[in-house]
């Protein structure tokens, strides 16, 4: 690295970029009523809230991972012209905005969905407003960051040891899971924190297509949302620890997020 | 010039600055929709307002550091919307508790919910709970036309405006069900003399017949 290759321009954008950033997450650190933090963070609503968002969102993430990993195995060693298509729709909800995600799941899983129509007749029952919206939705929009991570993971395994195993005619299953899934710790790890940092911070979907109750569909970052117009002071502390979170989560994944990235 | 006004208002104030605009020539008349409490919020943050019409006095005492003179506008009522279709074949209020009735309402902190909740309470006969509450308004009238619930609670313009769809079952006690819009003139704002000459036009007569006509109520 050295230091003079940075003209004074780039810096100065640079700098520009980095206060964009930085100076909105600070101020908000800022307006946090700390005196009042515990108080607030501990209030019935709150506590409901953060447990939904964390119960609801760590499965998500073991769904996404139970699901994820062998369609990011397909994505690295499929029949490329299937994967050249298929990946870009199954990476698609990283792009979309949560409200399209939030539609989309209606018309799918809604009571008179493709789907849920059917499911609806059949039991009365329909997914809108349940906990299960809630965790499908950050299966959604989570899982594709899983398959990102961990797609690009599987295409930088040494292909030598792949093959290997084929001359020793390993089935393609035990290539799987004997070979490949356990040199992946590192990436089904990263994958699997972003699908839930991913999921732990879907708002705009679940709002359409699981509502919001207390304690059943009512989630951290819809507390936010709520609180901003009933109390401030809650909204900028549900809003603090939620950012410590994803500080935290990008802070421990820092290498293997580089690596994921760049190689 | 810049209006901020509760979105249950969106469709007959849209349709009113229109008019507004056509007899005012130059004057371009731009809306902000939302729930009061978050228009009240944005207005405290100091948001470019010159109008602010609240469906509840709660919201515009809490916009009154920068919209301290209101006046009285019109009236909304809450009511139970069903579909026309209604297979539960709901009623009544106390219909609500039929086995396997899902039914929303707004979140308590907006005016259609706290109205919806002092109806449910002055009525008093209802022991099932919403399947959600909807933090808009607009939500809860989109999932009951899309067929999500069986019934929610709604304000009566909304089913003006759908009665091809839906059907209402009144509250009987309609002091409790009932939310009162408020109308002020934010007094920072860059276009105050317009904002005077529109909330005249939105309080002539001839607004004020045709928001009638949108189900809203008189107040003054």
């Amino acid at each position: 690295m050295n230091h003079r290759r940075i003209d004074r321009t780039t810096g100065a954008l640079a700098f520009v970029a980095s206060f964009l950033v930085i100076a909105p997450m600070i101020a908000l650190l800022a307006k946090v009523p700390w005196s009042s933090f515990m108080s607030r963070l501990t209030q019935h609503q709150s506590i409901s809230a953060i447990q939904l968002s964390l119960w609801s969102s760590l499965l998500a993430a073991a769904i996404s991972v139970v699901l994820g990993v062998p369609l990011a195995w397909v994505l690295a060693r499929g029949n490329k012209r299937i994967t050249s298509i298929l990946r870009p729709i199954v990476l698609a909800p990283i792009v979309l905005p949560p409200t399209v995600a939030g539609m989309a799941l209606l018309a799918l899983l809604g009571r008179d969905g493709l789907i849920g129509r059917y499911i609806y007749q059949a039991t009365g029952w329909s997914m809108p407003f349940t906990s299960v919206a809630v965790v499908v939705t950050g299966v959604f929009v989570g899982m594709p960051f899983l398959a990102l991570i961990v797609e690009s993971n599987f295409r930088h395994l040494p292909v030598d040891l792949e093959e290997a195993a084929e001359i020793d005619r390993a089935s393609t299953r035990d290539i799987f899971s004997l070979v490949a899934l356990p040199q992946m710790r590192n990436g089904i790890t990263t994958g699997a924190v972003l699908a839930w940092a991913r999921a732990l911070g879907e708002f705009g979907a679940t709002m359409m297509f699981a509502g919001s109750l207390p304690g059943r569909t009512q989630t951290w970052a819809m507390q936010v949302y709520i609180e901003m117009d009933i109390d401030m002071g809650s909204a900028y502390t549900l809003s603090a620890v939620m950012l410590l979170i994803a500080v935290s989560v990008v802070f421990a994944l820092r290498k293997p997020l580089t690596q994921a990235f760049t190689s | 010039m810049t209006v901020f006004a509760a979105s249950s208002l969106a469709d007959s104030f849209t349709t009113l600055g229109k008019l507004f605009e056509k007899s005012h020539p130059g004057v371009t008349v731009t809306f902000s929709f939302l729930a009061s409490p978050t228009l009240a919020t944005q207005i405290r943050a100091g948001a470019p307002a010159d109008v602010f019409v609240s469906a509840s006095s709660k919201d515009m005492y809490g916009a009154s550091a920068r919209a301290p003179i209101y006046q009285d506008l019109i009236s909304n009522r809450v009511v139970l919307a069903v579909p026309i279709k209604n297979p539960y074949k709901i009623a009544a209020i106390k219909d609500l508790d039929k086995a396997g009735v899902k039914w929303i309402q707004c979140a308590p902190e907006l005016p259609c919910g706290s109205a919806a909740d002092a109806a449910l309470m002055s009525n008093g006969s209802v022991k099932s709970k919403p399947a959600s509450l909807e933090p808009k308004a607009s939500g809860v009238i989109a999932k009951l036309m899309q067929g999500e619930v069986d019934a929610a609670i709604v304000y009566h313009t909304d089913v003006v405006k759908n009665h091809k769809l839906l059907k209402e079952i009144e509250f009987s006690d309609r002091f409790t069900s009932s939310t009162r819009y408020l109308i002020a003139i934010i007094s920072d704002g860059k276009q105050k003399v317009l904002a005077r000459t529109f909330v005249d036009f939105i309080k002539s007569s001839q607004s004020i017949s045709f928001l009638r006509r949108s189900g809203f109520g008189i107040t003054s």
